[in-house]
């Protein structure tokens, strides 16, 4: 009885965290997915009277050329991202763990582009990547190019453009995880090492990186979720354009959504995103994490 | 019984000023929620309208509230859903026939049936608001689109006339772009928002080109000429991430010679600009030709839901926002143009520059009317991805143009699409 009672004093503290998951996670998704199933317009979401369609969006969304290449553009921008960010955030990790004089106002440099709001960085990205933009007056005045590349003009530039716009938003996030995973490994297991005769390459591959794992796939986890749902940087730069070639997920999702009033589509996109990030978190949970 | 009197005629006396009391304080309250904001222009303005209004009617107090543009749908979305709607729903004119058939908007048909001015308003700023032969609201401003162009440039290189054809843009543009370098002919904006679809729409239409036909020879010629006008390097290729007012810097700058802009630059972008500036018509594919604008502007209704015993205020309230009057004292300070005849002429008294637009308002067409009504979103996402497509070299006019024409047509029955494309090109035809 004393136990039951007990119990029943823990939920109760559970229970706040419960009823926010509840509303705030659980009922959008499922309210989602309902949409998803729907033909729902404006007008038909206004009166309610919208009509149950069974997978018929995900049909229409599987034929859509617009969504393969979204699922492509997808697949590059996450790659690209992910590699670059992880790599330059690692040596960069790498770097600062070592003493060097203006160690810390470098580290805070580094992290500069967390600091600059999402809506200048996308609008400077616009502008430095435009026909007239810094990135082509610096290589025309290089006389590298005589025509300016059309990086968020053509058919399949613009992808790569808004991947290296990612990429330099991303190292901030990849960095300040490894640098701190690695000065939790202790200092001791490098003087052994050294004593032992290591060399500094030995050292990286057989103590740092081992020991770094654990923090390494949470940084590649955290990446992708935070990869895959990139919204304003796109609708900033592209919008997805031109003609709906850099699309993602997300700004599909909205697009459908929002600006053209198809809310079942949009539902059945963001749907669509949600099972691919779900699949990915379990995929990096089943990577085995010995200490 | 002297002091039973004295309390009675007190105890009146304290009930007449009760009641007068509750009844000072019964004031009629009226929302209205504008994208408009308060801090600038249209805003700032229609809050002066409102104060002047409630100094005319003490009884009446009008609320203002502001949301942002793209916040504005998703709010009305959810107001409709939990019934707290505001009494004045006001919105671009191109949602209120989709709203209207949602049941947003309050029919005002009997309202408009005993009120003498209705058909004063522009045509075109009727069918807007107009749903199956009911009126919905009434569109206080209007606004459309023209050609600027840099008068002391156009001096400097000895053009002597503003461009009235295609054919002129062309050449003009290649006497700009032979004599100045890193300066182009015509900018516009076609980035993947409305904005593209919307400057497109006087090339279309002045060519008698329909959005449900596009794969029609007017359709491609206008995307042939729009497309020219970025391989010859006469347009920049940046438009393709232009915004409207992207557009108008290029101009201050001197970027660009000549842009395609609607008239509220005037008093914004364009306020202290240092060089003369003219304002044409949007060049037409030939002489003869006429030239057609799409018709911009917001409107004011009803709420299906306002409460029966403030639709009196209510529509004192509208008929005071477009009486001629203030409408041509709201324009002049917003640089936009009025939706009657009858207030043109105070504008044009204040404003000269806002002529062409003035004009053009007579006859621009509303978008749902040729756009396919309530599925002119959709229409236009379609179009403007075909024209980025053809602008940025991934396509020809002709396929791009094809491939939406047929994603058009797929959007209705078939029987419901021959019949709604024919009604728009008899309007194209007139």
């Amino acid at each position: 009885m004393g136990k039951l009672k007990y119990r029943l004093g823990c939920y109760l503290f559970l229970l706040p965290a419960i009823i926010y998951i509840c509303l705030l996670l659980i009922y959008p998704l499922i309210y989602n997915i309902e949409l998803s199933f729907r033909d729902v317009s404006l007008i038909s979401y206004m009166r309610g009277t919208s009509k149950y369609l069974g997978l018929g969006n995900y049909q229409k969304l599987f034929r859509d050329p617009i969504f393969h290449r979204i699922l492509c553009n997808t697949a590059i921008f996450m790659v690209l991202s992910i590699v670059f960010q992880f790599v330059l955030g690692l040596l960069l990790a790498l770097l600062f763990n070592r003493d060097f004089p203006l160690n810390n106002i470098f580290q805070g440099l580094i992290l500069l582009p967390w600091f600059v709001p999402i809506m200048v960085k996308g609008n400077i990205f616009r502008w430095f990547f435009s026909d007239m933009g810094t990135i082509n007056g610096f290589l025309s005045s290089l006389g590298i190019i005589s025509h300016p590349i059309p990086w968020i003009t053509s058919k399949s530039l613009p992808i790569i453009s808004l991947s290296i716009a990612n990429i330099w938003l991303g190292i901030p996030f990849n960095f300040i995880l490894l640098y701190t995973g690695l000065k939790a490994i202790p200092v001791e297991l490098y003087e052994c090492a050294q004593i032992d005769g290591a060399r500094q390459w030995h050292q990286t591959i057989y103590i740092t990186l081992p020991l770094l794992k654990p923090v390494i796939v949470t940084t590649l986890m955290l990446g992708s979720i935070f990869t895959i749902k990139v919204f304003d940087l796109v609708w900033i730069i592209t919008k997805g354009g031109p003609g709906n070639i850099s699309h993602l997920f997300s700004t599909y999702s909205y697009a459908l959504a929002m600006e053209q009033f198809k809310f079942g589509m949009g539902a059945a996109v963001a749907i669509v995103m949600v099972l691919i990030v779900t699949a990915i978190t379990i995929g990096f949970h089943c990577i085995k994490v010995d200490y | 019984m002297k002091r039973n009197v004295g309390t009675l005629v007190f105890s009146l006396l304290m009930i007449l000023l009760i009641s007068m009391v509750s009844f000072a304080e019964a004031k009629i309250e009226l929302t209205v929620q504008t994208y408009w904001d308060p801090a600038m222009g249209s805003g700032m303005k229609l809050e002066q309208s409102f104060r002047d209004f409630m100094a005319l009617h003490p009884n009446i107090e009008v609320k203002h509230i502001f949301l942002p543009r793209d916040q504005l749908v998703q709010r009305v979305l959810s107001q409709v859903l939990t019934d707290t709607l505001p009494d004045i729903v006001f919105a671009d004119n191109p949602w209120v026939r989709q709203w209207a058939e949602a049941g947003v908007y309050k029919d005002i048909t009997p309202l408009i049936a005993q009120w003498e001015h209705y058909e004063d308003f522009f045509q075109g700023t009727r069918d807007a608001c107009t749903f199956q032969g009911r009126v919905y609201a009434l569109q206080l401003v209007t606004n459309n689109l023209a050609l600027y162009y840099n008068t002391d440039m156009f001096k400097e290189l000895g053009i002597a006339e503003p461009p009235k054809t295609w054919d002129d843009i062309k050449t003009i543009s290649a006497k700009i772009t032979a004599n100045l370098s890193g300066v182009y002919g015509l900018a516009f904006s076609a980035w993947d928002d409305e904005e593209c679809t919307w400057q497109f729409e006087p090339f279309l239409w002045s060519n008698k080109g329909s959005l449900l036909e596009l794969d029609q020879p007017e359709a491609v010629a206008a995307l042939q000429f729009w497309t020219d006008l970025v391989s010859e390097g006469y347009t920049a290729r940046d438009a393709l991430n232009w915004r409207q007012q992207d557009v108008t810097q290029q101009f201050i700058n001197r970027k660009t010679v000549m842009m395609i802009m609607g008239p509220w630059e005037i008093t914004s972008q364009l306020k202290d600009v240092d060089f003369e500036y003219g304002i044409v018509p949007v060049p037409v594919p030939k002489a003869g030709y006429n030239p057609v604008s799409p018709m911009g502007g917001e409107c004011f209704g009803m709420s299906s839901s306002i409460d029966p015993s403030k639709v009196e205020a209510a529509w004192q309230l509208i008929d005071y926002l477009v009486s001629p009057e203030h409408m041509a004292d709201f324009t002049a300070a917003a640089a936009t143009v009025p939706t009657r005849g009858s207030a043109l002429e105070f504008v044009l008294d204040r404003d000269p520059r806002l002529e062409v637009f003035a004009k053009q308002a007579e006859y621009a067409l509303a978008r749902t009317v040729v756009g396919g009504g309530e599925k002119y979103p959709e229409i236009s996402a379609i179009a403007r991805s075909a024209i980025q497509r053809a602008l940025s070299g991934m396509m020809d006019p002709q396929t791009a143009f094809k491939q939406a024409a047929d994603e058009i047509k797929e959007l209705w029955p078939i029987e419901e699409y021959e019949v709604l494309k024919n009604e728009v090109r008899e309007i194209h035809n007139r």
